[in-house]
């Protein structure tokens, strides 16, 4: 039945319109006392999906919003007092309207199997015999939330109250105002629609600027005033387009009441969610996107954060819960924050599980700040739950909720005072599809830096570009507000002559300093010209594994921008993740010392190498026997999947892994694309003392070059390394 | 999925129209279905570090298209100075372009004409043609779409990564 008729595929879109409606009065109905308007608006959405049931001939459906009908016209009079066994009969209703819906979409009718009729028509006739947790207390539901089936109703019983109904019918109708309705502005459009509208939008700017230009070459008044006309219009109307795509987020929350609540019952706390910022707006897409890393987060507030409420008497809490969860724009982004009152996250017990799961050494996790052992739950397998349940921790982690934002362009950081509560923030942008960005020139081309990544724009001239930017050994370094960073020539990573190698006195210098991921990095570019408003459009296929790019957007004029992907960008440059002169200093050591643990091994005879300890996953010895030769290289069973492996050849003085020895140590680190192993000759120790940073990097795959007790040591980036493993790297 | 046979490699029973266009002295072929348009020189904006065979995007009426440099394609060495034209081709609903020396005319190819594709032409041509049309005006080589520009819809990745 894929052929569904079309009233019954409109009838099931406003019915989950509806039902979402629905569940969320009946959870306001049952957080307090059900007020009459409440109760009415409920009574008008369930009538219409009678109305509409008859019609299209779903008898089923058309009883069961029935019954739920004469409940609800009964609790408005007064009949019926509302009671938690109430309130659960109520969302039993609505989740088996859900099924039904779901059965009519599939074309299998109204009548879905396992559907109890009789116990929930009977229920809804008589809810007082509902059972003996039909009482008051809320307490007493969640130890018992399963609504057990009642005992038999009588005949006459039903019969009474389907009276009761008839005339109850009425008095409902009779007040239900028709301007009360909120559906009736507005029409459904395809989404496929409203993109087309968007490109068409898009193509029409052009036009216009073309149009603008050409105008101004003839002194036509009338034709000036039409033209300028045009340019209003189109402008306006590119912007009523683009808000189409804009849904406020409250489309998003409207669910995330149930799922507390449901969650609450299930592992027995009492929590409260409070919603602020409902409308604001964001694009459609992104409000799909984010569906599920919120739902994620709100569990895990319910689950881990919120204590139960026992616990929460004893600490001086209201033994209830409180989540807010708040939006708000904020600089061309939406801001998310979830806030809970639970007992917040133990910085001790992140950092001993930090240890134990072999993420950091105890030297480490002791030196560093609470907020930046915070950080550790955002890491792949991370979990402070002490027992996976049922609820959270079941596969899904912070990892992959971080990813997921990080992909759509926003970020995530926590909050977290032991005692007081989590806050989990999160910024996205406002829409997928149009974003801000400085469009720069370098060597002929133009491209485009997303907004998001840039942290400053320079332009060094003289004693100051003499002070601020260190040239040695072919590459540059920024000092940059008491750190070194590494200063990439745009023009050379894109393969193209530089213009800004000049040595001439009065050279200047224009500097765009950006953040991508966790790595800030400077890029000398030709020329800056502005900041622009830039619709995305992907790359053609063909183009898409070359990693500096993240797509192409069309200018003002008609020309192709290229949008630059910042970690790619510095991936490209060698840019390695907070090392090499990615390094924090902090303001008063300019001295360039460092703290940060490094693990010396010995990958060429005579030299010392390093790694930054925090980049190492860990360490490991592979029989050499246990090697195997992939297409993409050596490998080696681990964990369940192929460790692949890498040797750091080139490296002058380098000669190669010896295949006559028995074991190979292995240096595994964790990287964008997974777990990879760099093969060395010989792992020798780790460096906790301060260590200097001598330089930037040296030689391709090397970061910089540190001083540690005297010695030289070469700081790897592990990086380049496996890109370059990588084929097309 | 490769064949190994000379065979022309068509599954078409009837008659269909080929695009004929010359480049680097060569007459090629390419069924008219496939092509959506052709128009002088669009400007092209090079996107470094891309592929060789890539001479980089087009707009084409706000639309970001990719012009792909059939000549490197074939492996072809240029004969005449040219490139005087653009060829837009949809296939599988994306758009792509590549510019050609000039433009003949559209030719009827009747089922069983096409001829196999002689096995001493150089290899990246080769496997570029599902047969060749032995005609008044000498060789008229037939691109096989699906090899031309199936890899631009992502079909065989590789070969244009690798290219």
């Amino acid at each position: 039945m894929s052929d569904l008729d079309e009233a019954i595929r409109e009838f099931l879109m406003e019915g989950q319109e509806s039902l979402v409606q629905l569940e969320k009065l009946f959870l306001e109905a049952e957080s307090g006392e059900p007020t009459p308007d409440n109760l009415t608006a409920a009574f008008r959405l369930l009538h219409s999906l009678k109305g509409a049931a008859g019609f299209l001939n779903f008898p089923n459906l058309e009883s069961l919003t029935h019954a739920a009908e004469s409940l609800l016209a009964r609790l408005r009079s007064g009949e019926l007092a509302f009671n938690p066994a109430i309130g659960n009969l109520l969302m039993r209703v609505v989740d088996s309207l859900r099924e039904i819906f779901a059965a009519i979409a599939l074309g299998k009718g109204d009548n879905p199997p396992g559907l109890d009729w009789n116990g929930l028509a009977s229920q809804l006739a008589n809810p007082a015999i509902g059972g003996p947790q039909a009482t008051p207390s809320a307490a007493k539901v969640t130890e018992k939330p399963a609504v057990t089936p009642p005992p038999q109703v009588s005949v006459q019983q039903s019969i009474l109250s389907q009276q009761s109904i008839q005339s109850n019918d009425s008095v409902v109708l009779g007040r239900i105002s028709p301007g009360k309705g909120d559906k009736e502005n507005s029409v459904r459009i395809d989404l496929e629609l409203v993109d087309r509208l968007m490109a068409l939008a898009g193509e029409m700017v052009l036009a216009r600027n073309r149009i603008i230009q050409q105008v101004g070459q003839f002194n036509h008044p009338a034709l000036s005033a039409a033209s300028r006309q045009l340019n209003q219009v189109t402008t306006e109307l590119q912007e009523a387009v683009m808000k189409m795509r804009m849904y406020p987020i409250s489309n998003l929350w409207s669910r995330l009441p149930r799922v507390v609540r449901d969650l609450a019952q299930q592992v027995g706390k009492k929590c409260r969610l409070e919603m602020e910022g409902g409308s604001t707006e964001l694009d459609k897409n992104l409000i799909e996107v984010i569906k599920d890393p919120l739902t994620h987060l709100v569990r895990n507030a319910v689950d881990h954060g919120i204590e139960g409420p026992g616990e929460r008497l004893k600490s001086g809490k209201s033994p209830e819960g409180l989540l807010t969860l708040r939006a708000r724009h904020e600089s061309g982004q939406v801001i998310i924050e979830l806030q809970d009152d639970g007992k917040g996250m133990n910085p001790r017990s992140i950092r001993d599980k930090a240890v134990e799961r072999g993420i950091a050494t105890r030297d480490m996790v002791d030196r560093q700040t609470d907020q930046e052992v915070l950080a550790y739950v955002f890491l792949p397998g991370f979990s402070t739950a002490r027992a996976v349940t049922q609820v959270s921790g079941r596969g899904i982690g912070m990892d992959v909720v971080k990813t997921n934002i990080e992909n759509l362009g926003g970020s995530i950081d926590l909050d977290s005072l032991p005692g007081n509560g989590t806050t989990v923030r999160l910024r996205i942008p406002l829409t997928l599809a149009i974003v801000n960005a400085l469009v720069v020139v370098s060597g002929g081309t133009h491209l485009a830096l997303p907004q998001s990544g840039i942290v400053e724009l320079l332009r060094l001239q003289g004693e100051r570009l003499k002070a601020l930017v260190e040239e040695s050994a072919g590459t540059r370094v920024l000092r940059f507000r008491g750190r070194l960073l590494p200063l990439l020539d745009l023009a050379e990573i894109l393969g193209e002559p530089s213009g800004n190698r000049d040595e001439s006195e009065d050279r200047a210098l224009s500097i765009v300093v950006v953040r991508g991921e966790d790595r800030i990095f400077a890029l000398a570019v030709d020329r800056i010209l502005d900041a622009q408003e830039i619709v995305v459009k992907p790359l053609p296929l063909p183009l898409r594994h070359v990693a500096i790019y993240g797509g192409a957007t069309l200018l003002g004029d008609g020309r192709i921008a290229l949008i630059m992907d910042i970690p790619g960008l510095a991936d490209a440059g060698g840019v390695a993740v907070a090392a090499g002169g990615g390094v924090e200093i902090p303001e008063a050591h300019v001295s360039t010392e460092q703290v940060r643990p490094l693990l010396l091994v010995e990958l060429v005879p005579g030299r010392l190498h390093g790694f930054l300890l925090e980049m190492v996953e860990r360490l490991e010895e592979f029989e050499t026997s246990r090697i195997e030769t992939t297409t993409r290289g050596p490998a080696v069973p681990y964990r369940g999947g192929l460790l692949p492996l890498v040797e750091i050849s080139g490296l002058p003085g380098w000669e190669g892994v010896s295949r006559e020895r028995k074991i190979q140590p292995v240096v595994v680190h964790r990287l964008k694309s997974g777990l990879g192993g760099l093969m060395v000759n010989q792992i020798l120790n780790t460096v906790e003392e301060p260590w200097t940073l001598v330089e930037g990097g040296t030689f391709p795959g090397v970061s910089a070059t540190a001083l540690v007790r005297g010695r030289t040591v070469e700081i790897i980036d592990p990086a380049f390394w496996f890109d370059r493993g990588k084929p097309n790297g | 999925m490769v064949e190994k046979t000379n065979k022309p490699r068509t599954t078409d029973d009837q008659a269909f129209g080929v695009c004929v266009f010359r480049l680097a002295g060569l007459r090629l072929g390419l069924d008219v279905r496939n092509v959506q348009e052709v128009l002088k020189p669009l400007a092209i904006t090079r996107v470094p570090l891309a592929p060789e065979t890539m001479d980089g995007l087009v707009n084409l009426r706000g639309q970001i298209v990719l012009a792909f440099n059939l000549r490197q394609r074939l492996d072809l060495v240029s004969r005449e100075p040219g490139n005087s034209l653009q060829v837009v081709c949809l296939h599988q609903g994306e758009s792509v372009s590549f510019l050609v020396d000039a433009l003949e005319e559209v030719q009827e190819i009747q089922p069983g004409a096409l001829r196999p594709v002689p096995s001493n032409l150089p290899r990246r041509l080769r496997e570029a043609l599902m047969g060749v049309l032995d005609v008044d005006g000498g060789l008229l080589l037939i691109l096989d779409p699906a090899r031309v520009l199936g890899w631009v819809a992502g079909e065989s990745d590789k070969s244009a990564a690798n290219a």
